[in-house]
C-alpha cells in the first residue's frame, strides 16, 4: 500500500538524461531487499535479546543479589561483633569494679587492723609502764621498809654497844624512830 | 535545444547546486547557537554536562537532518541533469 | 560519480553485519560469570549504558527496550564502521536498510503505545481530546498522524543520508585527487583520512542518535499512560 502511495507521486521533471520513474526508484529502495532486511533485523533482535542482552542481565541481577546478600550479611556480622565487645566491654568494667571494690575493702580491713593493733600495742605499753611503776614503788617502799629495818637494828646494836647502857626496849624504840624520823626529814 | 528546455536546465542546476549550500548555511548558525547554549550550560553547571551533551547531541542531529533532507533533495534534481559528455 | 551498485550488495554486507553480531553476541556470553573478566566487562558496560540511558529517557518501565536501544545502537554502528573499512561499504548508506530499521521502529512504537492506553486512548492521544478545544482536535488528528509517518522517513532518511554522504564525500575526493595522481584507487589514504576521521565520529553519533530517538518515541508514546494514572490518582 505505501508503495503504491509512493509510486503515484511520479517526479515529474523529465528532463533528458534522467532516470524517469518514482521517488522510490530514484532513492533506490526495493521492496524485496526492504521485507528481507526487516525480517533479518527482526531475527537479529530475537538472537540478540535471546543471547545476549538477557543472560547479561540476568548476570548483573545475580550479582547485585549476590553483593546485596553479602553486604547484608557483613553488616550483620559487624552488629553482631560490636554486640560482643560491647559484651566484653561491660563485663570487663565490671569485673574491674568489683576488684577496686575489693582492694578497697581489703586496704578499709589492714587500716583497721592497723589501727587496732596500734592501739593493742599503745594499751599493752601502757599496761607494762604501769605495771612497771607500780613495780617499782612496791619496791621502793619494800626498800625503804628494810631500810627502815635495817637501820632500825644497827641503831639498836650500835647504841647498846656504844652506851652500854640497859634501857628499856620501849624507851629504846622511841628513841631510834626519832631519830630516824630525823633523818627522813633531813 | 529549446530556449524554455535550457532555462529549465539552468534553473535545475541553479537550485541542485544552491540548495545545499544554503541549507548548510541556516544549519551551521543553528548549530553554531545551539553548541554555544549548550557550552555555556555545561559551563556553568558543569555536573549537568553530561545530559546536556546528550540533548545537544540530538539537537544537533535534528538540526543536521534538515540539511541531510536538502542532501536528499539534491541528489534527485542533480539525477535530473542530463550528462555532459565533452 | 554515481553509486552504480546493486542494493543487494548492500544487503549482503547487512547479512555481514548480523553475522558479526551474531557471533560476537555469542562468543560474549557463552561464559558469563560473577566475577567478569576484562571482556565481560566490557559487555556489562555496554549492557549498562544502555539501561541508564533507557531509565534516564523512558523512565523505570524503559528497561525492557534496553534490548532494542542496544540492538539498534550495535547494528548500526557496526554497519557504520564497515563503510570506514577500505573493500567494504555501510549498509547504512542504502536507503533498504535505514528504511527496515526505521518501520520496525516506528511500528513497535505503535504497538507499545495502542498496549499502554488501549486502542480508543490511541486515537484520542492523536486528537489531543480532552487537552485542546473540541474543533481543533479533528486538526490535530491530521497533523498528528502526518507527524508519525514522517517519524520514520525522518529516522531513515538521516541515517541513510550521513553515511551516503561521507561515502560521496570519500569518494569525490578519491576521484579528484587520488586517481588522477596515483592511478589507483586503493592508495589516496591521506586524501580519505579527515573524512575518514569524520565518519569515524559520525558512525557513532547516528547510531546513538537512531537508538536515543528510538527511545525517545517510545517514551512519548508511553509516557501518557503513566500521567493519567497519576492524575486518577490526584482526583481519587
Amino acid at each position: 500500500m505505501i508503495e503504491r502511495l509512493f509510486w503515484s507521486l511520479p517526479v515529474t521533471l523529465g528532463a533528458e538524461g534522467g532516470h524517469g520513474g518514482g521517488i522510490l526508484e530514484l532513492l533506490g529502495i526495493d521492496f524485496n531487499i526492504l521485507i528481507i532486511q526487516m525480517a533479518g533485523f527482526l531475527l537479529l533482535l530475537w538472537v540478540m535479546t535471546r543471547y545476549f542482552w538477557n543472560p547479561i542481565q540476568a548476570t548483573l541481577e545475580a550479582r547485585r543479589a549476590d553483593i546485596n546478600a553479602t553486604y547484608d550479611k557483613i553488616e550483620a556480622d559487624r552488629r553482631a561483633m560490636e554486640q560482643l565487645r560491647a559484651d566484653y566491654e561491660q563485663r570487663l568494667a565490671q569485673i574491674e569494679a568489683e576488684a577496686r571494690e575489693r582492694i578497697q575493702q581489703a586496704v578499709g580491713e589492714a587500716q583497721q587492723l592497723r589501727e587496732q593493733i596500734i592501739a593493742d600495742a599503745r594499751r599493752q605499753a601502757d599496761e607494762i609502764i604501769a605495771r612497771a611503776r607500780e613495780q617499782a614503788e612496791l619496791e621502793r617502799e619494800k626498800l625503804t621498809t628494810e631500810l627502815q629495818e635495817h637501820v632500825a637494828t644497827l641503831a639498836l646494836r650500835a647504841t647498846e654497844h656504844l652506851l652500854r647502857e640497859t634501857l628499856d626496849e620501849q624507851r629504846h624504840r622511841r628513841l631510834v624512830q626519832e631519830f630516824i624520823q630525823q633523818a627522813e626529814v633531813r | 535545444m529549446e530556449v524554455g528546455t535550457g532555462l529549465y536546465l539552468m534553473g535545475l542546476a541553479l537550485a541542485a547546486g544552491l540548495g545545499l549550500p544554503l541549507a548548510v548555511i541556516g544549519a551551521g548558525l543553528g548549530q553554531g547557537r545551539a553548541v554555544a547554549g549548550a557550552m555555556e550550560g555545561m559551563a556553568r553547571q558543569p555536573e549537568l554536562a553530561g545530559r546536556i551533551q546528550t540533548g545537544m547531541i540530538i539537537g544537533l542531529a535534528f538540526i543536521e537532518s534538515l540539511v541531510l533532507f536538502s542532501f536528499v533533495i539534491f541528489f534527485l534534481l542533480q539525477g535530473r541533469l542530463p550528462t555532459v559528455t565533452p | 560519480m554515481e553509486h552504480h551498485v546493486s542494493p543487494w550488495v548492500f544487503a549482503v554486507f547487512a547479512g555481514i553485519a548480523y553475522g558479526v553480531l551474531v557471533i560476537f553476541a555469542l562468543f560474549s556470553t557463552r561464559n558469563l560469570q560473577k566475577r567478569p573478566g576484562r571482556w565481560q566487562n566490557f559487555v556489562e558496560v555496554i549492557y549498562e549504558f544502555f539501561d541508564n540511558l533507557a531509565v534516564s529517557v523512558v523512565g523505570e518501565h524503559g528497561r525492557k527496550y534496553v534490548p532494542l536501544a542496544g540492538t539498534l545502537f550495535l547494528f548500526i554502528l557496526t554497519c557504520n564502521l564497515m563503510g570506514l573499512i577500505p573493500p567494504g561499504l555501510a549498509p547504512t548508506a542504502s536507503l533498504n536498510t535505514t528504511l527496515a530499521l526505521a518501520l520496525i521502529v516506528i511500528i513497535y512504537v505503535q504497538i507499545e503505545a495502542i498496549r499502554a492506553r488501549g486502542i480508543v486512548g490511541y486515537f484520542k492521544h492523536f486528537a489531543r481530546v480532552g487537552e485542546v478545544p473540541i474543533l481543533i482536535s479533528p486538526l490535530l488528528f491530521v497533523i498528528e498522524v502526518v507527524s508519525e509517518l514522517a517519524k520514520p522517513v525522518s529516522l531513515s532518511i538521516r541515517l541513510y543520508a550521513n553515511m551516503f554522504g561521507k561515502e560521496q564525500v570519500t569518494l569525490a575526493l578519491i576521484t579528484a585527487f587520488a586517481v588522477p595522481l596515483f592511478q589507483k584507487a586503493y592508495l589516496p589514504i591521506p586524501f580519505q583520512f579527515p573524512v575518514m576521521m569524520l565518519g569515524l565520529l559520525v558512525a557513532f553519533v547516528q547510531a546513538f542518535v537512531f537508538s536515543i530517538l528510538t527511545l525517545i518515541y517510545l517514551a512519548l508514546a508511553t509516557e501518557h499512560h503513566e500521567e493519567h494514572h497519576e492524575a486518577h490518582a490526584h482526583a481519587h
